[in-house]
């Protein structure tokens, strides 16, 4: 700091010296003209010496040089595609962003570089997601220079079918630095490139990490899930923490020839007993018997002996103990199809114990087990059957199950058991098919986006309540679900019911929501027109 | 019209307005539009049927909404949809209604233009014209001679006091000066009050505004011993302004095609101030052209960043020559493609700045365009780096979109550096403008 700066900040009745002088020619046209007072000369003095700082400002000379971006391989959209894009992601609309980086995904486009920066700074999960295969060079270059971003750059060998190779220092940087969600990301990328260094690095790190993080962690081990696998899961079920064990139990329960599904399956069998009528006339009867009480060893496998509130202990012991089976076992096991197994099960007093372990089974096995697509359909009427005659919690348990049996399904399966719920029954409401439209594909099939629209338009169409206004709310919230094939059908002109003179708080709301609706439509056709041009 | 959608959202300050006009960008709500070499109209169907009409030679615009917004959604719609779907290319008659208002316009043009009648103020006018210049001369003296006791206290007690004084400490300064009709040191001193504790330098930077401010004062205190080209920029740096009639009478005339290089809103306390630096396409000359609105008003004329057009600038009279304003702007105005005249390198630009501040010691912004820079992200603050490897700092926002439009390669990049940091206007890359 220069003198006359330590001067001023101390105040002049502080300082009793003389005031320093300026060594500048120009100081002197001001000493000359005799200003009043101390202060004034300081001042003054000050004056001149900033204005000769600003003048004789010179540049920095150590910044070092960023490396530029590769030319762009990909195509860039056009300046009014980009438009369109920037809206959407201006106004936050999400499902629309997403809709429109997909099919840009699709066409080979990459995002115009304006949009990065707005895009990369999106927090929305499935957004940033599908940014990775549209950053192109100058988006993945970007990344590079902000650590706020590389998150994104770890997650995306992740993702694609044939994984891109990244350098393994850029991951290890970000495994080494990085917040926990982006060390996920690269664990998951390295266990597709090199699933022993991942589990390696992530050994390595265990001791060191929390509770919360060694279950995350863990979970990253589901990617490239195999035998070597084994040793470092058994250690972790003996880990402090109870959750970090039921991680790694839940695992090694998905390696058919770990000692632990071995144990779980004969657990399991020693729970369900077949019993065949020998004259044939009845038929087959499963019948449940949990134990009465658990070995210690049980815990150790994932099973805890502490259940969650409101349940029995056997029946969540069974529930546990069979999710952790594949169904496909109880096939050969018991020599039945699945339909037949559940019919066999269903009078059981844990019937409902035993269908939520199968149906949690499925979910688990999905990917590794062959026969257990065939337990999608019996399960989804199971569930179906038992929501009709119940109600409050134990129904919105059972629509729960139906969303998860649901979401194995392929697109059109779904579909199809979605669409006859549109037509309402005495069992079903007028708005019990809307609780499910978010779990099929996207977007739907155009014969399923007509029954879904002809259906709301029914129903807009005769009623003025909330049924109306919740499947207008649904409308617009699926806007990015209708194939574009459907367009002309969603453009139609909506006729919305309204009761009498009086305006209705129903009927505004219904018409708001359809023309949020159209409006989305519009802008995914005009992004289709400009896409193909 | 050969826009940009980013121009014509850069017309308006109001996020809402730019909203509603996308929404008006479709051809079902214009049951009439049309387009000439010199104008685009358009009918608009909303609670009425409103008339928009724009004039293409500098995007003036009208329309008869009641709207409070200017542009309006309307004139904002008319002009995104003619971006996106250009209409009916051939030219049509403009129709009466359009016709009417672009003569009206030509004609105060002309009116504007056209020198003042010769003929002398009566003597009483005269006489009564002197007297309220004496009594605003009165005024000034004296709000000066406060503002000096103002600044010694200040210095007496320390500056070390001034990190802790409230936001009022410098407006009521600001407001004094305001009443004693000497805007211009009015809105130096507010602006000050931004500046304690903003960063590790800041008492520096507050003593020598304080330095430069008492310099002021002691220039206009001696303003017949100076050279007249530097008494008018201080009687002007007080607050005086410079009278369209001396404007036309002693200003500067450059003719050139005027590039709008970079623009940037300055958001005082009631008064918006837009601020353009234009650049002339063969004379290379920088001017500032200052424009002010107060309570939502709009701007006087339609300058659009990242355009050209053939004109006359007047420059204000003065040492700095580097106020400006346009005479007239002539022939269509036309969306930037090649990169505008700049500085080579950054040693040539702040030699620029150290020129003008010998002739205009209280100078605080210089525009200009720098040629061939690179963005860079360093030492946790953003850089314009040169191909002799110096570089200025960087300050404003959207750094990153500027990054990412460049991609690490050299660019032209229109600034005002303040003598501390260069805050960023636009780039021009790979033949496109984009302000930031």
């Amino acid at each position: 700091m220069d003198e006359l700066t330590k001067v001023a900040l101390v105040g002049t009745t502080r300082f009793t010296g003389v005031v320093p002088g300026n060594e500048q020619p120009a100081a002197a046209l001001v000493a000359d003209s005799s200003p009043s007072s101390r202060e004034r000369v300081l001042l003054l003095r000050c004056g001149v010496e900033s204005i000769y700082g600003m003048a004789g400002r010179r540049p920095t000379e150590d910044i070092d040089p960023v490396t530029p971006a590769p030319p762009e391989t990909r195509k860039l959209p056009s300046r009014r595609l980009a438009a369109i894009l920037a809206d959407a992601a201006e106004n936050n609309q999400n499902d629309l962003v997403i809709d429109f980086l997909e099919h840009m995904a699709g066409h080979g486009v990459v995002v115009p570089p304006e949009l990065l920066p707005l895009l990369l700074a999106s927090t929305h999960k499935d957004v940033r997601r599908r940014l990775i295969p549209v950053l192109g060079e100058r988006g993945t270059w970007l990344l590079r220079q902000n650590p706020e971003w590389s998150d994104l750059l770890a997650g995306s060998g992740n993702l694609s079918e044939t994984p891109s190779y990244l350098p393994i220092d850029v991951l290890k940087q970000t495994w080494d630095e990085g917040k926990i969600d982006a060390r996920c990301e690269t664990i998951k990328t390295l266990r597709r490139q090199d699933p022993t260094l991942a589990r390696d690095w992530i050994t390595q790190a265990f001791p060191r990490e929390k509770a919360g993080e060694r279950a995350r962690l863990v979970d990253c081990l589901a990617i490239g899930l195999s035998d070597r696998d084994e040793p470092f899961l058994d250690g972790c079920t003996s880990d402090r923490s109870a959750v970090v064990g039921q991680s790694a139990a839940r695992l090694l329960s998905c390696l058919p020839r770990s000692a632990l599904a071995g144990r779980m399956r004969d657990r399991a069998e020693a729970m369900l007993a077949l019993e065949r009528d020998l004259a044939g006339v009845k038929p087959a009867k499963i019948v449940c018997s949990p134990p009465q009480q658990v070995e210690p060893a049980w815990e150790r496998d994932g099973v805890p002996k502490q259940t969650p509130t409101g349940q029995g202990q056997r029946a969540f012991w069974a529930e546990t103990v069979l999710a952790a089976v594949p169904p496909s076992h109880w096939q050969t096991h018991f020599h039945l199809q699945p339909q037949a197994l559940i019919d066999a099960v269903i009078d059981d007093p844990f019937a409902g114990s035993v269908l939520t372990g199968w149906t949690q089974a499925a979910c688990r096995f999905a990917a590794t087990d062959v026969m257990s697509p065939e337990w999608l359909v019996p399960l989804w009427k199971y569930w179906r059957s038992a929501a009709k005659g119940r109600e409050g919690r134990a129904r919105e348990g059972d629509l729960l199950q139906m969303r998860a049996v649901l979401a194995l399904m392929p697109a059109d399966l779904a579909e199809a058991s979605i669409a006859p719920l549109f037509e309402p029954t005495r069992e079903w409401g007028e708005v019990d098919a809307l609780n499910f439209l978010d779990v099929p594909a996207r977007p739907w099939k155009l014969s399923f986006a007509k029954a879904f629209l002809d259906a709301a338009r029914r129903q807009v169409q005769t009623t003025v309540d909330e049924s109306a206004y919740r499947w207008a709310l649904s409308v617009d919230q699926l806007a990015c679900a209708i194939p574009p094939e459907a367009f002309p059908f969603a453009l139609a002109p909506w006729e919305v019911a309204s009761p009498g003179e009086t305006a209705n708080w129903f009927t505004s709301s219904v018409r708001t929501a359809l023309k949020k609706f159209i409006a989305v439509i519009e802008a995914r056709q005009r992004f289709m027109t400009e896409l193909y041009a | 019209m050969n826009l940009t959608l980013e121009q014509v959202a850069a017309m308006s300050q109001d996020a809402g307005a730019i909203a509603a006009g996308k929404k008006l960008a479709d051809a079902r709500n214009w049951p009439e539009r049309g387009q000439s070499a010199s104008a685009l109209w358009g009918k608009c169907q909303g609670s009425s049927v409103y008339q928009v009409k724009v004039d293409l030679l500098d995007f003036g615009y009208s329309c008869n909404c009641p709207s409070r917004k200017f542009p309006c959604k309307h004139v904002l719609g008319l002009l995104f949809l003619c971006l996106n779907s250009p209409g009916p290319a051939d030219e049509q008659a403009t129709p009466d209604w359009v016709d009417d208002w672009l003569k009206m316009r030509a004609a105060r043009k002309e009116k504007e233009a056209a020198p003042k009648s010769d003929e002398a103020p009566s003597p009483a006018g005269e006489k009564a014209r002197q007297q309220r210049v004496q009594q605003r001369a009165k005024l000034v003296q004296g709000g000066l001679e406060r503002l000096g006791r103002w600044l010694d206290d200040m210095m007496r007690s320390g500056l070390a006091d001034v990190a802790v004084k409230p936001a009022s400490f410098w407006q009521d300064a600001a407001k004094r000066l305001m009443d004693a009709q000497a805007p211009g040191l009015a809105a130096r001193v507010a602006r000050l009050g931004d500046v304690p504790r903003s960063s590790p330098d800041w008492s520096q930077r507050v003593l020598g505004e304080l330095g430069r401010i008492a310099l002021v004062l002691h220039g206009y205190a001696r303003l017949d011993e100076l050279d007249p080209a530097l008494s008018s920029e201080i009687r002007q740096l007080v607050g005086w302004n410079v009278t369209q009639d001396a404007l036309e009478r002693e200003g500067e005339r450059v003719d050139d095609t005027w590039i709008v290089a970079g623009q940037w809103v300055d958001e005082l306390e009631r008064l918006r101030v837009e601020r353009s630096w234009v650049v002339g396409r063969q004379t290379s000359r920088v001017g500032l052209i200052l424009q002010f609105s107060a309570g939502g008003q709009p701007f006087a004329d339609s300058i659009v960043a990242g355009t050209e057009q053939k004109g006359t600038l007047v420059f204000y009279p003065g040492a700095s020559g580097q106020r400006a304003k346009f005479l007239d702007r002539r022939g269509m105005s036309l969306a930037l493609r090649e990169r505008p005249p700049g500085y080579l390198v950054i040693e040539q630009f702040l030699a620029a700045v150290s020129q003008s501040l010998g002739r205009q010691p209280w100078l605080d912004a210089f525009g200009g365009v720098l040629h061939d820079v690179t963005i860079v992200p360093a030492r946790d603050s953003w850089w314009a780096r040169d191909q002799e490897a110096k570089a200025l700092p960087l300050v404003g926002q959207n750094h990153w979109k500027a990054m990412a439009l460049t991609g690490g390669q050299p660019c032209d990049l229109t600034g005002e550096w303040d003598g501390y940091g260069l805050r960023v206007l636009s780039v021009f890359t790979a033949e496109s403008y984009w302000a930031l």
